[in-house]
């Protein structure tokens, strides 16, 4: 085996380990944690907005207009999200 | 979060933080549920701009070339050819100044679209404009075909005029007025897109109060990306100071509502219902058009076009041959899904879609970001976090959710 050939494997084996117990398995982790923590947050905030859409207050407002695409995919369905996300309805339910 | 770069030097299969990285796709429409359709077409009709602001990423904004209307159709044509029109399309003429064209253009060029779409498909048109160009004949074609009208505004006199220029060197404030006030009277109503910067965060109160007083009742707060010709962001090193400025509209917004902040109402939005679920083969992913092929298609004045991010479009790229995928006038979108260089910039973009979803706590309301600011911000199309991520969606996400928990643990009427 030549010495450049065993380098090279060397090199292999310390980049297998890497991919192992490197940063990107960290991050996944970290990545993991936080997403739970942040959904269990979004769910509890959630409960309470679903109960105030039951109360239906507020009055309808018109829907928003298209903005720009970096936020399309959000604006698209304003027509068909329940109520609750309609601002004004928010406003005076936050301010009750 | 910190984004890791993948060792550049590396082959991609060979880079130990990119494992479960996919191989480059075959496209297949049929992988997709529900079936990909096209939601917003993006005309670029000139590259001109008769300002010239400070911050524009544009790098052709002083050619007058212009789209032709028989490209405008076929631009229109093509997606009914390859199935992707859905029950509705937004048509956003966009980029240079789409009223540098001639009115009479936009009468042709909608007609012709409105004809090669069919009657299936229902289809409103948007203009983001500065609107110093507006005048009666303008006014006449908005209320003449329903267009949505989006007028960029930085705000308060010396917040807009330090960026947003003639090429003379001049501010443009007193004339985007002046076009706001036709609209106004015209009984026009608009939505304000604002450049935000490090100088607009010390005069919140101000800004909120400016489009307030202007009667708009909607604005959304871009910041200067670093994209194209611009490439550095303002914004860098300022981020404590924007959620500063993100809780101030917040506060404004709740005691009178007469101002609807757009980054604010969709992170609102977006902690009451998650997205919309896109499936491709196996995997499942939060709605993400910048993300999803053909979702968006942009197409530039000489019939050039690319999808994922509309930023990508004129941009020079060797590696990904300046993401021009195809023209309209030789062949339909799908058609250009079967090429090597459709393959490289998807499997690029898929990579960077899978990192997000390992990655980041906020991928459920998100999708992936946005293609065009990873790449620019990181030199990779695979990699994650940037700060317009952190800017535009993590941020107004937290402070809207921050402020509802506070809601929720006051005692009721103390809000």
């Amino acid at each position: 085996m030549s010495k450049s050939l065993a380098m090279l494997i060397r090199f292999a084996a310390l980049v297998g380990l890497a991919s192992l117990l490197g940063p990107a398995s960290a991050l996944d982790s970290r990545g993991d944690a936080e997403r739970l923590a942040l959904e269990a947050r979004v769910q509890a905030v959630r409960a309470q907005l679903d109960a105030a859409a039951a109360d239906k207050i507020g009055e309808d407002v018109p829907p928003v207009p298209h903005a720009q695409w970096m936020n399309w995919p959000n604006w698209n369905n304003w027509n068909n999200w329940p109520n609750w996300g309609n601002w004004n309805n928010w406003v005076n339910w936050f301010n009750r | 979060m910190v984004a890791i770069a993948p060792l550049r030097w590396l082959p991609r299969a060979l880079d130990p933080f990119n494992r479960k990285a996919s191989p480059s796709p075959l496209f297949d429409p049929g992988d997709f549920a529900p079936a990909l359709k096209t939601r917003l077409l993006i005309l670029q009709p000139t590259p001109f701009c008769n300002i010239d602001c400070d911050y524009c990423y544009l790098p052709d904004r002083q050619s007058t070339a212009r789209m032709s209307v028989d490209t405008a159709r076929l631009a229109a044509a093509r997606l009914r050819e390859d199935g992707l029109l859905g029950e509705t399309l937004t048509v956003v003429w966009h980029a240079g100044e789409p009223l540098a064209m001639p009115v009479a253009y936009y009468d042709e060029a909608i007609a012709a679209m409105a004809e090669a779409i069919g009657p299936e498909c229902q289809v409103g048109h948007s203009m983001q404009t500065n609107a110093t160009l507006i005048d009666d004949a303008w006014l006449a074609l908005f209320k003449r075909h329903h267009i949505q009208v989006g007028v960029s505004v930085d705000g308060p006199q010396a917040l807009h005029d330090a960026h947003r220029k003639t090429r003379q060197g001049h501010g443009t404030h007193a004339r985007v007025l002046r076009g706001m006030s036709r609209l106004r009277d015209a009984g026009i109503s608009f939505h304000a897109i604002a450049v935000v910067t490090p100088d607009t965060f010390n005069h919140a109160d101000a800004f909120y109060d400016f489009f307030v007083d202007q009667g708009v009742t909607e604005v959304g707060c871009n910041f200067d990306e670093a994209e194209g010709l611009h490439s550095q962001s303002s914004l860098s090193g300022h981020e404590p100071a924007h959620a500063a400025f993100l809780a101030r509209l917040l506060r404004r917004t709740t005691l009178d509502s007469r101002l609807r902040v757009r980054e604010l109402a969709m992170a609102l939005r977006l902690i009451g219902q998650p997205l919309p679920k896109q499936s491709w083969k196996s995997r499942h992913w939060p709605y993400n058009a910048q993300a999803l092929p053909f979702a968006l298609i942009t197409v530039a004045h000489n019939g050039d076009f690319c999808t994922f991010s509309p930023e990508l479009l004129g941009q020079s790229s060797v590696e990904f041959d300046n993401f021009v995928l195809g023209n309209v006038t030789a062949s339909g979108y799908l058609a250009a899904a079967g090429g090597q260089q459709f393959r490289r910039l998807w499997a690029a973009i898929l990579q960077g879609t899978e990192a997000c979803a390992r990655q980041c706590a906020h991928f459920n309301y998100c999708g992936g970001g946005a293609p065009a600011n990873k790449l620019y911000e990181n030199g990779d199309l695979a990699s994650t976090e940037t700060l317009y991520c952190r800017t535009m969606v993590k941020r107004p996400f937290d402070v809207v959710l921050e402020r509802l928990e506070q809601r929720d643990s006051a005692p009721r009427g103390s809000a």
